[in-house]
Order: C-alpha cells, then sequence, then structure tokens
C-alpha cells in the first residue's frame, strides 16, 4: 500500500512530529508509514486523512486495486 | 494548545515507563531477598521466607499488570514491535529452555540446569530482538 502522507504533510509546512502530535502516534510510526515500511490500522488510516480533510483512498492507494483498475 | 498536548502525551509515555521501571527494580529486589534472605540475612525455613516469598509474588502480580498497562499506552507500531520482540523471546526461550533441559538430562553438561540461565537469555534476547525491531522501523 502506497499513501501521499510525506507530500500532503509539506504541502502543510507541518513536521513529523507535527502530525504525529495530531494524530495522537510516535513520530517514529508516522516515518514509518510515510517510508512505506508500515501500514497503518485501519482507524488510524482515516484519523489521518481527516486530518488532511481528505477521504481514506485519497490518502492510502491499494497497489493490487489500482493494478487490477489497469488490466 | 499543540505544544501543551505533546507535551502531555509525552508526559504520559514518560510516566508510564517510569512506573515499568520502578515495579521492575522492586520485583527484582524481592527476588533477591526471597532467594538469598535465607542464607543470607534469616534461618531458612522460616515464617519471614514465606513473608519475603509472599511480596515478591504480589510486587510481580503488579510488575504483570503495569507493564500490561505500558504496552496500552503505546501505539500501534510501537504495539507491534514489542509483539515482535516478545515472539522472538518467547520461541528462543522454548528452544534453548527445551534443550538445555534435555542436554541436562541426557548428561551432556556438567551442571545441572539453572533455570536464571534461561531467565538470562530471555533477557538479552528480549533486548537484542527490541532494538533490532526498532532498527528496521526507523
Amino acid at each position: 500500500m502506497r499513501n501521499r502522507l510525506k507530500t500532503l504533510r509539506q504541502e502543510r509546512s507541518w513536521t513529523q512530529a507535527d502530525l504525529a502530535e495530531r494524530a495522537g502516534v510516535s513520530r517514529q510510526t508516522i516515518n514509518a508509514i510515510e517510508t512505506g515500511k508500515f501500514d497503518p490500522s485501519l482507524p488510524l488510516a482515516f484519523r489521518l486523512a481527516r486530518l488532511f480533510g481528505l477521504r481514506i483512498d485519497e490518502v492510502f492507494i491499494d497497489d493490487h486495486a489500482s493494478e487490477e483498475s489497469n488490466r | 494548545m499543540q505544544a501543551h498536548g505533546r507535551a502531555t502525551a509525552n508526559h504520559h509515555a514518560v510516566s508510564s515507563l517510569t512506573r515499568l521501571a520502578i515495579w521492575t527494580f522492586a520485583w527484582v529486589v524481592t527476588l533477591a531477598l526471597a532467594r538469598f534472605g535465607p542464607t543470607q540475612l534469616w534461618d531458612s525455613g522460616t515464617l519471614i521466607g514465606w513473608v519475603a516469598l509472599g511480596i515478591n509474588v504480589a510486587v510481580g502480580v503488579g510488575l504483570v499488570v503495569v507493564h500490561a498497562r505500558y504496552l496500552q499506552s503505546l501505539d500501534e507500531l510501537q504495539r507491534k514491535i514489542m509483539l515482535d520482540a516478545m515472539a522472538v523471546t518467547l520461541g528462543v526461550g522454548l528452544v534453548a529452555g527445551c534443550a538445555y533441559g534435555a542436554a541436562a538430562n541426557a548428561d551432556l553438561i556438567a551442571a545441572d540446569a539453572d533455570i536464571g540461565l534461561l531467565f538470562v537469555l530471555m533477557g538479552v534476547t528480549y533486548l537484542l530482538a527490541t532494538i533490532a525491531s526498532n532498527r528496521r522501523y526507523r
């Protein structure tokens, strides 16, 4: 699963620590999600999408779904 | 407001960890008292030995509760890191413990099996597995 977390965060001039604070998680968790090392749970993914005022599928992209739609 | 929230979250995390450290230290002290008290401080087989053992078990139960609360205070990635480390520790403990016991029964090692060595191995394994898991998600 890919995500646009880093881009969206940088557009708002937020640091990883800022986003972590807003989402109620550690900076390490935000970094791991941004670098694709960790996929967040559904509640956290929704929380992050809400923070950016976007839908969850506008922040997180399912690689398999996009592959299937391209076929 | 945001800085206040961050300070509160940090304070909560630090206080959970501090509480865990205090309970762990207390458990080690009461264990040492229950283990070495009968040979160093009082006669073995006396009531005070049972009291020391009871205190150690009570503090041990408290430590388990505090540890569970500490895990609940972590976020989902930190909890995964701990879970991975505990899984490795359990596996290593089980395999090494069974092998060590079998080796002792088969007279392959000079001394009788000492369960304390297994706890040391599990402690070191947990520490190394936590460090390795943290590095993976850095």
